[in-house]
């Protein structure tokens, strides 16, 4: 997992960094909620310069599906 | 967005630096971190509920962070879509404040909607909805801030020009229009245009159609924020935050250049720019006064000359009488604002502070943490709008009795505090990591030098003009020596700012002349020509002469030569054994000459 993603969800979610692994997601992440999902989105665009669509932003619903649209994305 | 720093950033010593961080941090993944740590340091809590028919809780972080830089600590609630009326019809708790966001598009019955006759009736429905809930809610809060309705949506000409000839636009208008004039009757609203606030970020920064499909969010975070921005002002004046004195410096910041150095003539005022934007920031500053603030001059001048201009200038749209007081002389800016707080009776956090020397803003900010200062830009053409972008509300006209609350309790903190601020005066000089550096003799200063014996009034032991001849005839001499003064600090390069003349013939070195521009009097800069004065002094020498002539402005140099001898200085000049001469304070670096720069000449203006 990229350590920046790491730090992102931790400071996005105020999560601990221990408790969070590729398989994160809303069911294990309290703070991860719609709303959540909204400041982890702006985060991620504003860390690797990048604008999802729509359907980008349903499909990263946990750590593993972040990663996978990000090397889609080649970043 | 950067690295999340949640844990690097320590407590901030001052109001404004805490503004600062926070505009760092608002828009990055340490926002979260920084609005903890606040929260942590305690303030007056507010409870505000937040009423809207689409998704607003992407403000709270924003909304939070607005306030607890202003020592208030909100607890935010939120009613959206359905719960919103059902909030509003319950009856629940009651709150300090209630925002009522009526900005959705949708719920205005097809007035935005083009190519069809003005709705009269779904209009007057749509305005009697909102309110409505208005009234529901000042049952529940004193205060209820109201944002009014969006802009309407671009349409390519003449869609936008509806069968009964009126505009899309203009229709919004009219019903806008009506909704200002029934909120304004109604004591304890406010109506925030959010249009405006979201202007300078620009329509499609401040709004992302994909937020809307997915969570009916209207705004990014950074409309968002900028709409956090539009509301906080008048909760923080509910809450006794707020501006009541401006004091303002006068020398470049209320007209250009100095009073000092050239009079009324040598002032930039009037039509033209620079001196069009002095009168721009007067204009405004006018205003302010009529509408209730006082306000206040902290200015280093001789008080005759200064008010020579305030009262004798032509163009000044201010003058002397227009201010509360007036704080004008030598001693440090931080002693001045203490004394114009003082006087009124105010806390420091009720004080703007104005003032172009980012030094300046700088000693005073650490003598009252807790005051506001206007970051001027370095081009005058911005200060105006500075002035009126301030984030703070103004305690004008009637509310001015709102603002009451703790001040005695707060001025008394803060006595303590500028008593405490001069011991720590060294603090403050180390921490602007002055350096200075000594030519003598250098061909390349010659010109500078020259200039600087023209037009130096205040720190001029003697006025003498040396013009370039004379200059370049003392340098040449291998009796007389002519040494140059560069300064620097953090806030930026000085250039040659300082010059002695001295003839070493004899036991007795004597000083011809010894000026310094008076942007950097008092920072111990003068300790260093003297010793470098010292140095150039033949073997054996253990004293040297500096002359003295009084002029109209020279009174920052009459009181160095009293600081030096401990008696009024005597004409021509004064004595002093060598072992006198204190040493180079502690806080300043020599760093050696520079070659003379082609951007040190673009500064002589400056002196």
């Amino acid at each position: 997992m990229r350590p920046e993603l790491r730090s992102m969800l931790t400071s996005v979610f105020d999560a601990c960094p221990d408790s969070i692994d590729e398989r994160s997601s809303p069911d294990t992440i309290p703070a991860w909620d719609s709303l959540g999902h909204l400041q982890l989105v702006a985060a991620l665009e504003s860390h690797y310069e990048v604008r999802f669509n729509l359907r980008e932003i349903q499909s990263m619903d946990s750590v593993t599906n972040i990663e996978a649209v990000l090397r889609a994305r080649g970043k | 967005m950067s690295q999340a720093k949640t844990s690097s950033v320590e407590t901030a010593s001052s109001r404004a630096a805490l503004r600062r961080q926070w505009s760092e941090a608002a828009l990055t993944t340490s926002r979260r971190g920084f609005i903890e740590r606040q929260r942590r340091q305690g303030g007056d809590a507010v409870r505000i509920g937040v009423f809207s028919s689409t998704t607003w809780r992407p403000i709270a972080p924003f909304l939070e962070g607005e306030l607890l830089i202003e020592g208030l600590v909100p607890a935010l609630r939120f009613f959206e879509y359905g719960a919103l009326d059902a909030e509003i019809a319950g009856g629940g708790d009651l709150f300090d404040a209630a925002i009522l966001a009526a900005d959705d598009l949708e719920s205005y019955g097809g007035l935005f909607r083009a190519r069809s006759p003005f709705p009269e009736e779904k209009s007057q429905e749509a305005l009697q909805g909102i309110l409505g809930r208005v009234d529901r809610l000042l049952e529940r809060a004193p205060q209820v801030l109201v944002l009014l309705p969006p802009a309407p949506p671009r349409l390519p000409f003449p869609l936008d020009w509806t069968p009964d000839g009126e505009a899309l636009s203009g229709r919004i208008l009219r019903f806008s229009r009506e909704l200002l004039s029934a909120l304004s009757a109604r004591p304890g609203v406010v109506a925030i245009d959010g249009e405006a606030a979201l202007a300078d970020l620009g329509r499609t920064a401040a709004r992302d159609r994909r937020l809307w499909e997915i969570g009916r969010v209207p705004y990014t975070e950074a409309g968002f924020l900028a709409l956090a921005r539009a509301l906080a002002p008048p909760l923080l004046l509910k809450a006794g935050r707020g501006i009541k004195a401006v004091v303002v410096d006068l020398d470049n910041t209320l007209w250009g250049g100095l009073a000092g150095e050239g009079g009324i003539p040598g002032v930039d005022l009037g039509e033209g720019y620079p001196g069009s934007a002095f009168i721009e920031m007067q204009e405004e500053l006018r205003i302010w006064k009529e509408s209730g603030l006082l306000l206040a001059v902290a200015s280093k001048n001789n008080r005759a000359d200064a008010l020579a201009v305030l009262d004798g200038h032509p163009r000044m749209l201010l003058s002397s009488r227009d201010f509360d007081h007036l704080e004008i002389g030598w001693h440090s800016k931080a002693e001045s604002v203490g004394r114009i707080i003082e006087t009124f009776r105010i806390s420091s956090g009720a004080v703007l502070f104005i003032d172009d020397n980012a030094r300046e803003r700088e000693e005073v900010e650490r003598a009252f943490p807790e005051i506001r200062i206007l970051d001027l830009p370095g081009d005058p053409m911005g200060y105006v709008e500075a002035l009126r972008r301030i984030p703070w509300p103004l305690f004008a006209g009637s509310t001015e009795e709102d603002g009451r609350r703790g001040d005695l309790q707060r001025q008394e903190r803060e006595r303590r505090s500028a008593a405490g601020a001069a011991a720590s005066r060294e603090d403050y000089l180390r921490s602007l990591d002055i350096e200075v550096s000594v030519s003598i003799d250098d061909p390349a200063d010659v010109a500078r030098i020259a200039q600087l014996h023209q037009k130096t009034n205040q720190f001029n032991l003697d006025p003498v003009r040396y013009g370039e001849p004379e200059i370049a005839a003392a340098m040449a001499s291998p009796l007389r020596s002519v040494i140059g003064l560069r300064y620097r600090d953090r806030f930026g390069d000085a250039g040659l700012i300082g010059a002695a003349v001295v003839d070493c013939e004899g036991e007795t070195p004597r000083v011809e002349t010894f000026l310094l521009s008076c942007r950097i009097i008092g920072l111990g800069v003068e300790e260093v020509l003297l010793g470098e004065i010292v140095r150039a002094a033949p073997e054996g020498a253990t004293a040297i002469r500096l002359p003295y002539r009084p002029t109209e402005k020279n009174e920052p140099a009459r009181k160095f030569l009293e600081s030096l001898t401990g008696v009024e200085p005597a004409v021509p000049g004064v004595v002093i054994p060598i072992e006198r001469l204190a040493q180079i304070p502690a806080w300043i670096r020599l760093y050696p000459a520079p070659a003379a720069s082609p951007r040190e000449m673009e500064t002589l203006h400056a002196s």
